[in-house]
């Protein structure tokens, strides 16, 4: 069965700073460093008026295919994960499909997933490889929640950030690719990360928009994303040493075995104690959250593009990603790279206003 | 066997308040200084003397009988 290989991988945040003087300013210093501590976040990218999710997606991926000299009319597969499109009807791969000057053969298609979007992107890809549809494939992860958080809710504005990821995959040639995935789901706690009116279930109307404020002074309406954090926290650290587990089980790995053990990156304190409950050691670890925020579906393939940057992907390297959030969902993928790594690309990874001016 | 005094020990030290304040009733976001981050590293403090809670009660902790009721079930 031809298996995918992970070939060449970019992301792209936006220039704008969002820095904890701004927040200290809106929130008060003791709660914004209070957070700050336990989140590891320091500063967030988030897109101004007039950018979008999108935009960092097409960024990201435009500068991956100029990079890597890729023709554009090879690829015949587009997955964009977004919760954050620019429409609700059409699909962002649509729109992103007439922009990067893809072809008609080329297949497009959304996929409405949130922080675990990563795993499941790559498992389609993989199911498409093997069943003949496709085999040149690019995964465009992009999310731009900034635009969609109340910015008087401090338990999210402090947290996240915009960003986009671009992935090309190519059929395997030798040992790399996409040796392995452990899904799952507990729909019980859907309503935790959940944007009440923002679809057909609750029309937006008079009452969506009418805020509501909690005993500690965060401020949201139904109009915007919210997260029971208690929960989420507690899902994080809980559900997820256990399905990692599940999974090297799977895999037929150990921790051992593996050169970078990458999950999503939510906040610092969440990824050390996934860490120390699966007994990751530091070498094996990365964190790219502290200039840049949560960036939700984007943040693990923008992680494991930062770690190629930095240095830290070597070639033939054996990684395992972990990604979890909306849904409540989870996505394991193990993935081996090639004899030629995964080769950052010499292009910026900030987008600006002036960027996108440019033709 | 964890008792009520031990937990209340433990949320006053995290929560950062006197462990009187700390009533059955009392709705934690309403304590003096209360922080949401406060209350995720109860929950780890509280996970590490073995008081396990399923995600639907860690969602809604809201007073500190949720908490007395959690290591009493």
């Amino acid at each position: 069965m031809p298996r995918a290989a992970l070939i060449a991988l970019h992301h792209c945040v936006p220039a704008r700073r969002l820095t904890e003087a701004e927040l200290e300013a809106r929130f008060g210093a003791k709660n914004v460093q209070s957070i700050a501590k336990l989140s590891g976040i320091r500063e967030r990218r988030i897109v101004e008026p007039g950018m979008t999710a999108a935009d960092l997606a097409f960024a990201a991926a435009d500068r991956l295919l100029a990079a890597r000299s890729v023709a554009r009319e090879t690829i015949d597969l587009l997955i964009v994960t977004t919760q954050t499109g620019d429409y609700q009807i059409p699909g962002t791969a649509y729109v992103l499909h007439e922009r990067l000057g893809l072809a008609k053969n080329c297949t497009a298609y959304d996929l409405n997933q949130g922080c675990a979007a990563y795993p499941y992107a790559l498992a389609l890809v993989q199911g498409l490889f093997a069943s003949g549809v496709a085999r040149r494939a690019l995964i465009l992860n992009t999310d731009a929640l900034s635009g969609v958080i109340h910015p008087q809710d401090r338990t999210l504005v402090t947290l996240h950030g915009d960003g986009a990821a671009a992935s090309l995959l190519e059929p395997a040639q030798g040992e790399e690719g996409l040796l392995g995935f452990h899904f799952g789901t507990d729909s019980s706690g859907w309503r935790y990360l959940c944007m009440p009116a923002s679809g057909a279930r609750q029309p937006r109307g008079e009452n969506s928009s009418a805020e509501t404020i909690d005993e500690t002074g965060n401020v949201r309406s139904a109009e915007h994303f919210q997260m029971n954090g208690q929960a989420i926290f507690h899902f994080a650290i809980h559900q997820v040493p256990e399905v990692v587990r599940e999974a090297l089980v799977k895999f037929g790995v150990t921790i051992a075995d593996l050169d970078l053990v990458i999950l999503h990156q939510a906040n610092r304190f969440m990824i050390e104690q996934i860490y120390k409950k699966l007994g990751v050691p530091a070498e094996k670890q990365f964190f790219y959250l502290e200039n840049v925020g949560n960036l939700s579906g984007a943040a693990t393939p923008a992680a494991l593009s930062e770690a190629a940057r930095q240095g830290k992907v070597k070639p033939d390297a054996l990684i395992l990603l972990a990604a979890f959030g909306v849904g409540l969902s989870w996505g394991i993928a193990l993935i081996r790279l090639g004899a030629d790594g995964l080769a950052p690309i010499a292009a910026s990874t900030d987008l600006t206003l002036a960027d996108l001016a440019t033709p | 066997m964890i008792s009520d005094e031990q937990i209340r020990q433990l949320s006053a030290q995290e929560l950062k308040v006197p462990p009187e304040l700390l009533q059955p009733a009392v709705v934690l976001q309403s304590l003096p200084g209360f922080d949401s981050v406060q209350l995720l590293m109860l929950m780890v403090a509280l996970e590490e003397i073995g008081v396990k809670m399923p995600t639907t009660e860690a969602a809604n902790l809201r007073t500190f009988g949720d908490i007395l009721a959690l290591h009493r079930n």
